[in-house]
């Protein structure tokens, strides 16, 4: 497997000199202020307590660590105490064994306190992380009404235990391995083994040990190494802040990957319906969340293409209009100084400005932006006449379908401008070629060999009950369906 | 997977093949209706020989790859039937009036556009096809809705004269020569997708040239491309024109028409000539360019088609068909090799 390459002193093997292994540490960090080095005599063997400051949980440390150690009677050689340590006391349930200066560092900044003696080339590690973190508590994005409050956090190790708590199968493998030349961020391949195919998995693997970044800070570094191709409009991979969510994928065959440092789960491969689909529809009755089902697809519709036909129909084919439709518009448009394109480019370019500022503004600030977008945009434009009520209104009402699908936003931001344009410039006509050519973009997608537009083209017929309609959980569960069903 | 699905090559079949339709110039009496069922009948048969030709494992592709001259006749062809479409694009768009400056500019448009489908590969146009055949549904529902309560069953009258309608039907059904390509990058029922094409396209057929007919009426045989009379008149609501959706449906079709034909050129170019760089933008080119030049020799055009459609989708899996079987038939079993003394046969152990 191919493998990234490393710094210099990671392969490096640790010294048995105490001393020399002080030394190099020291020259590797470079005087690192939060790294602490303690000398301590152990069973009379000279040795060394190294730990990260704010890393680890000094309590923790004290008691359940350093007062065993001390307390021990004097050992004969260093081989006898660290054998004692390893398998006479169980300091910590995680205990890694470092043999060069790579895995000494790694764990010792993961939140590890590692233990050095005069003789031994090798260095006990105990887990006593007791960094602050955020708390588990409900994700940002992907509200929803009757299901679980919880979210995924920024440390991966409580993320692995959300799942791990929601699915008591065990086949359920979590796979930990870390990426990153620089980094070293930890990496963790969530599957069932018994429902994912091999190949994906297989494949996956070869994908992320073959990046050659420094850094992983979040899910978006590692993102394009699992998309097959490049100039899609449409992502293949999904991204979840739910562990309830990434329990219903596994299930499915798929895989889950987990990146420490943030609370995004990566999830392959991905379908484009699922951009539709919420956990809120399987708590809802079918009826209903058939209904809310098709109203996302109209929203999709209508966020995409309502300001485009809107301009290519009031430009090019105004006889396509009702009459008394027609002379409202008319009226409206006549006093207003821009084209129509122009209008719906400028609101819909001034609406993403306002987005981004209210994104990006403390909260404290936060309340101007809304006063300001509503005050001047929506009243003072269209009272002065530099904008027609009709286009604030249909483009609006684009942009408010287009938050009914917020995993779509991208694709759907650009792609609603490049209709506009097209509808503005050759009509309906124009609005049809571009449609084909998303259309196809759309097919071209697939996810590691399962195309994205799957159950839809090529046709499933057992995977449309999820996507025509939500049917009842009986029929539902039948026939254990995984996403193998889809691979061409 | 290399393949195609069975029901995406009916669906790709299925669009090609109503555009056809959609570009019929002139609807004059039952004799039309007729003369497309029959032109379909004909094709039914003709289909004959190249489904049995694949059943047995033959690849065009692959042949043409070996026999440069077969393949340089189905690429002169789907040339030919490209620069037929850009031709009825021309005209069609002025009569409909597109809202681009001149045909000139539709086409290039259209140009730019199937040179992007076409760089997507055949999965693409594959997994698109029954998505865009669905919209064409939809469609057909609309207008069947708009022009059921203008159907006057009377003005059906007994046909006269098919041959001639006959004739220029057959013309317009440069699809079986396309399916011959692309059978062999087919899995799944591939006799039912070519067969299935062929019913639905004369369902659609005589469907449209029902509706014409019967609810256009005498419109219909005197305004060009009657279908597009027939969907300004057959309007569902009358608080709304659905005109909209036929254009949308106008341009989707004649995209996976080109691409279709564009693709197919490509991937026996790839085969014939695996060096060669930019097959599908040289191909769109040349149909660009031999439809401006012999645009106003359109009917000839469309003969010329009709008797190289015969060729390559008949006549040409006719022979290598009955080659194989005449081969196959004629070849008699080889005579056992003599034992020698020590029961050994041609040195192996016997």
């Amino acid at each position: 497997m191919p493998e990234q390459k490393k710094p210099d002193y990671y392969e490096k093997a640790l010294s048995a000199q105490l001393e020399e292994t002080l030394a190099e540490i020291r020259h590797i960090a470079q005087g690192s202020s939060d790294l602490l080095i303690n000398r301590v005599t152990i069973g009379g063997i000279p040795c060394a307590l190294l730990a990260c400051e704010g890393m680890v949980g000094m309590a923790f440390i004290a008691q359940l660590i350093l007062e065993p150690l001390t307390n021990l009677p004097p050992m004969p050689d260093s081989d006898a105490l660290f054998d004692h340590v390893r398998n006479r006391l169980l300091l910590s349930v995680d205990r890694p064994v470092a043999y060069n200066y790579g895995e000494l560092f790694r764990t010792l900044n993961s939140g590890f306190a590692v233990l050095l003696a005069q003789g031994q080339t090798r260095a006990f590690a105990f887990g006593a992380q007791g960094y602050d973190r955020r708390g588990v508590g409900e994700p940002s994005g992907e509200a929803n009404v009757l299901g679980a409050r919880d979210g995924f956090v920024e440390v991966i190790r409580p993320n692995m235990s959300l799942l791990r708590r929601r699915m008591k199968s065990p086949f359920l493998k979590l796979e930990l391995f870390n990426t990153g030349t620089v980094s070293q961020t930890d990496i963790c391949l969530c599957y069932l083994h018994d429902r994912v195919p091999e190949q994906l998995l297989r494949q996956i693997r070869t994908r992320l040990q073959s990046t050659e970044l420094e850094t992983v800070l979040s899910t978006g570094y590692l993102q394009p190494f699992l998309e097959n191709r490049r100039g899609g409009l449409f992502d293949t991979v999904s991204l979840t802040e739910r562990p309830d969510v990434l329990c219903a994928k596994l299930l499915e065959g798929r895989v889950g990957i987990l990146v420490d440092g943030t609370p995004f789960a990566m999830v392959v491969p991905k379908l484009f319906v699922e951009s539709f689909q919420a956990l809120d529809d399987y708590n809802y009755k079918p009826y209903y969340a058939t209904l809310i089902r098709w109203l996302k697809y109209a929203a999709f519709l209508l966020a995409l293409l309502l300001p485009a036909l809107y301009i290519a129909v009031c430009t090019h084919h105004p006889e396509l209009l009702n009459s008394t439709l027609l002379l409202i518009l008319r009226e409206s448009e006549a006093r207003a100084p821009l084209s129509l394109t122009a209008e719906a480019v400028g609101v819909l370019l001034i609406y993403e400005i306002v987005r981004e500022a209210g994104l990006r503004l403390p909260k404290a600030v936060g309340g101007a932006v809304s006063i300001v977008a509503g005050l001047i945009i929506g009243d003072a434009a269209v009272s002065s006449g530099l904008i027609s009520t009709p286009i604030l209104t249909m483009v609006a009402i684009s942009v408010l379908a287009g938050y009914v699908l917020p995993d779509l936003n991208q694709a759907i931001t650009i792609l609603r401008i490049a209709f506009i344009l097209c509808g503005g410039l050759w009509g309906l006509y124009g609005i049809g070629l571009l449609g084909m050519a998303v259309l196809f973009n759309l097919c071209a997608c697939e996810s590691f060999g399962y195309p994205l537009t799957a159950p839809v083209s090529p046709l499933y017929w057992r995977g449309m009950r999820d996507v025509a309609a939500r049917v009842n959980f009986r029929r539902l569960q039948k026939g254990h369906f995984t996403v193998e069903e889809y691979h061409e | 997977m290399n393949k195609i699905h069975s029901s995406q090559l009916f669906a790709i079949l299925m669009l090609s093949g109503a555009w056809s339709i959609l570009c019929i110039p002139q609807v004059q009496g039952s004799a039309m209706l007729a003369g497309i069922l029959a032109a379909l009948g004909i094709q039914l048969l003709m289909s004959i020989p190249m489904l049995l030709l694949v059943r047995d494992g033959f690849s065009l592709s692959r042949t043409a790859a070996q026999k440069k001259w077969l393949g340089i006749i189905y690429l002169l062809f789907f040339l030919l039937w490209g620069a037929v479409g850009f031709s009825q694009l021309w005209e069609i768009s002025a009569e409909i009036e597109l809202p681009v400056s001149g045909s000139m500019a539709a086409a290039v448009l259209m140009v730019i556009t199937c040179l992007y489908t076409c760089s997507l590969g055949l999965h693409a146009m594959a997994r698109s096809a029954p998505l865009v055949l669905g919209i064409l549904l939809l469609s057909v529902l609309v207008l069947l809705l708009g022009a059921y309560s203008r159907v006057d069953i009377t003005r059906l009258t007994p046909p006269t004269d098919i041959l001639p309608h006959t004739l220029s039907c057959f013309c317009l059904g440069g699809e079986l020569t396309a399916a011959f390509v692309l059978l062999d990058r087919t899995a799944g029922k591939r006799k039912r997708a070519v067969l299935g094409y062929l019913l639905c396209k004369a369902a659609f057929a005589g469907l449209v040239c029902f509706l014409c007919i019967c609810a256009a009426g005498r419109l219909a045989g005197r305004s060009p491309y009657p279908f597009f009379t027939l969907t300004a008149l057959s309007q569902p609501l009358q608080s709304q024109r659905a005109d909209a959706l036929y254009l949308l449906v106008f341009v989707m079709l004649f995209v996976m028409h080109i691409t279709l034909h564009t693709g197919v050129i490509a991937h026996l170019l790839h085969d014939m000539f695996p060096r060669l760089r930019g097959a599908a933008p040289l191909s769109l080119v040349a149909m660009l360019l031999l439809s401006w030049g012999l645009s106003h020799i359109l009917p000839a055009l469309v003969s010329i088609s009709g008797v190289l459609t015969i060729l390559t989708a008949f006549a040409i899996p006719l022979l290598f068909y009955l080659n194989r079987r005449f081969t196959h038939e004629t070849k008699a079993p080889a005579p056992p090799a003599p034992r020698t003394p020590d029961g050994m046969r041609n040195g192996t152990h016997q």
